[in-house]
């Protein structure tokens, strides 16, 4: 299939990986993940559509990026930094199996996927579902903002950081986290006892983002 | 070692074509692109290097750049929408700390329709004086500094006697009859390095061409005045 949203998850990675020690995609089980060592976004996949283990060099994703949006996947394949792409190539009359071999690119394995489930339930608990997020469009890009209070579903999640809060967010980095959304998708909220903070979609998407933290 | 050269070409080209001529165009060692107002080429002289003939889509101009961005590139093959490049893997040697080099691969992309188009005869229009075009030298290494000064917004025109060394652009005035935009001469100048030894013509329809002595060209219309 066309796969629009790898295409837009791969473009999201591709801007948040350029820190030099997490540059790359990793793969493992289904699950695709990226990292500034700060924020991290994960899509879990079929592992038969996703296949193999390793890292997905910068490279290899954006060509990947290019193609998800107009050929067919038949599904990815990746062994350590080399990747297959296989895809069905449509004609009017037949469509035709076409393997794009990738060559592997020098990319360091880095273990995002070790962080996972410190952003999910039994280690983090549910702050909220669905809640607005127009804060964070409508503040400044340097902006910081902190959580309100009792977040309730529909309603809006961050206000402005105020200056004895414990934990606050950078706008600028839930911005480009966020992007992994659509406009319409719904997403539960979930914070661990380090104050990370994590979006998750019903699709499988997963945005988590470290706090600033004050040290007394 | 990645073909960044063969990459910034790819990227300037991706950036400049567009309907009515999108994609990038081969054919036999001549790299094109267009989107009417503005084209650009790349003479490879080894013709084994770039083979065939054809049209690359936009998004395998993608792919493309992405793993010239990435490894040295051995060689591409154009037939129709059909592009195959030999593209060098490299590993990273933990002991060593460093990348190393390994062996070539072929890669065989997707075939993404891309209408094809006589880019020869767009290519030879640029020389041709058998179909009324005088073209006339006009400098060597000019100064370009108007461009980078003005507004991308802003219009400017050729000066008068354009000399080698000196500037060769100033803002446009009402009574020009030919001027170009600034966002556009910016866009293709992005073309060359600043070693780059550039030669500029202009023929009798105000058509510029700039090119260098590593086969880059770039060339752009002018907006013309009519009484």
């Amino acid at each position: 299939m066309v796969d629009s949203m790898l295409a837009q998850f791969l473009n999201v990675a591709l801007d948040i990986q350029q820190t030099p020690a997490y540059a790359g995609i990793r793969v493992t089980g289904g699950t695709l993940a990226a990292s500034d060592g700060v924020i991290l976004i994960a899509f879990k996949l079929n592992s038969e559509y996703i296949r193999g283990e390793g890292m997905i060099p910068p490279a290899t994703a954006r060509a990947l990026a290019a193609l998800a949006n107009d050929v067919y996947l038949d599904y990815v394949e990746v062994d350590g930094t080399a990747v297959n792409l296989v895809t069905r190539e449509q004609y009017a009359d037949r469509s035709e199996r076409l393997v794009v071999t990738f060559p592997s690119f020098a990319c360091r394995t880095v273990r995002i996927e070790t962080f996972l489930p410190r952003c999910l339930p039994p280690h983090a608990e549910l702050v909220c579902e669905a809640p607005s997020l127009k804060l964070v469009k409508a503040a400044r890009i340097t902006d910081f903002v902190e959580l309100v209070d009792k977040p309730v579903r529909g309603s809006e999640l961050f206000q402005l950081k105020l200056p004895d809060a414990k934990t606050w967010y950078s706008v600028r980095q839930l911005r480009e986290g966020l992007r992994l959304f659509r406009a319409r998708d719904s997403v539960s909220v979930y914070k661990n006892d380090q104050g990370w903070l994590s979006f998750r979609d019903d699709w499988g998407r997963l945005f988590a983002v470290t706090p600033f933290v004050k040290h007394d | 070692m990645p073909s960044s050269e063969l990459a910034h070409f790819l990227n300037v080209a991706i950036d400049i074509q567009a309907p009515p001529y999108p994609g990038i165009h081969v054919d036999f060692g001549l790299m094109v692109a267009s989107n009417g107002v503005m084209l650009v080429t790349k003479r490879f002289d080894d013709k084994v290097f770039l083979r065939g003939k054809g049209a690359i889509s936009p998004k395998a101009a993608k792919v493309l750049a992405a793993l010239a961005e990435a490894s040295n590139i051995g060689g591409i093959e154009v037939n129709g929408n059909r592009v195959t490049v030999t593209a060098q893997s490299t590993w990273y040697d933990e002991k060593a700390g460093a990348e190393v080099a390994g062996g070539y691969r072929e890669v065989t992309l997707p075939e993404l329709y891309c209408r094809q188009i006589p880019i020869k005869r767009m290519v030879e229009v640029l020389d041709d004086k058998a179909l009324g075009w005088e073209v006339l030298p006009l400098s060597s290494n000019p100064k370009l500094k108007t461009l980078k000064e003005a507004n991308a917004k802003d219009y400017v025109a050729l000066v008068d006697s354009p000399h080698g060394g000196y500037e060769l652009f100033r803002l446009r005035n009402i009574d020009d009859t030919h001027w170009y935009s600034v966002a556009q001469l910016r866009c293709g100048l992005r073309l060359f390095g600043k070693n780059s030894r550039l030669s500029v013509r202009r023929n009798s329809s105000g058509w510029l061409t700039f090119s260098d002595q590593w086969g880059y060209t770039f060339a752009v219309t002018p907006f013309v005045k009519h009484n």
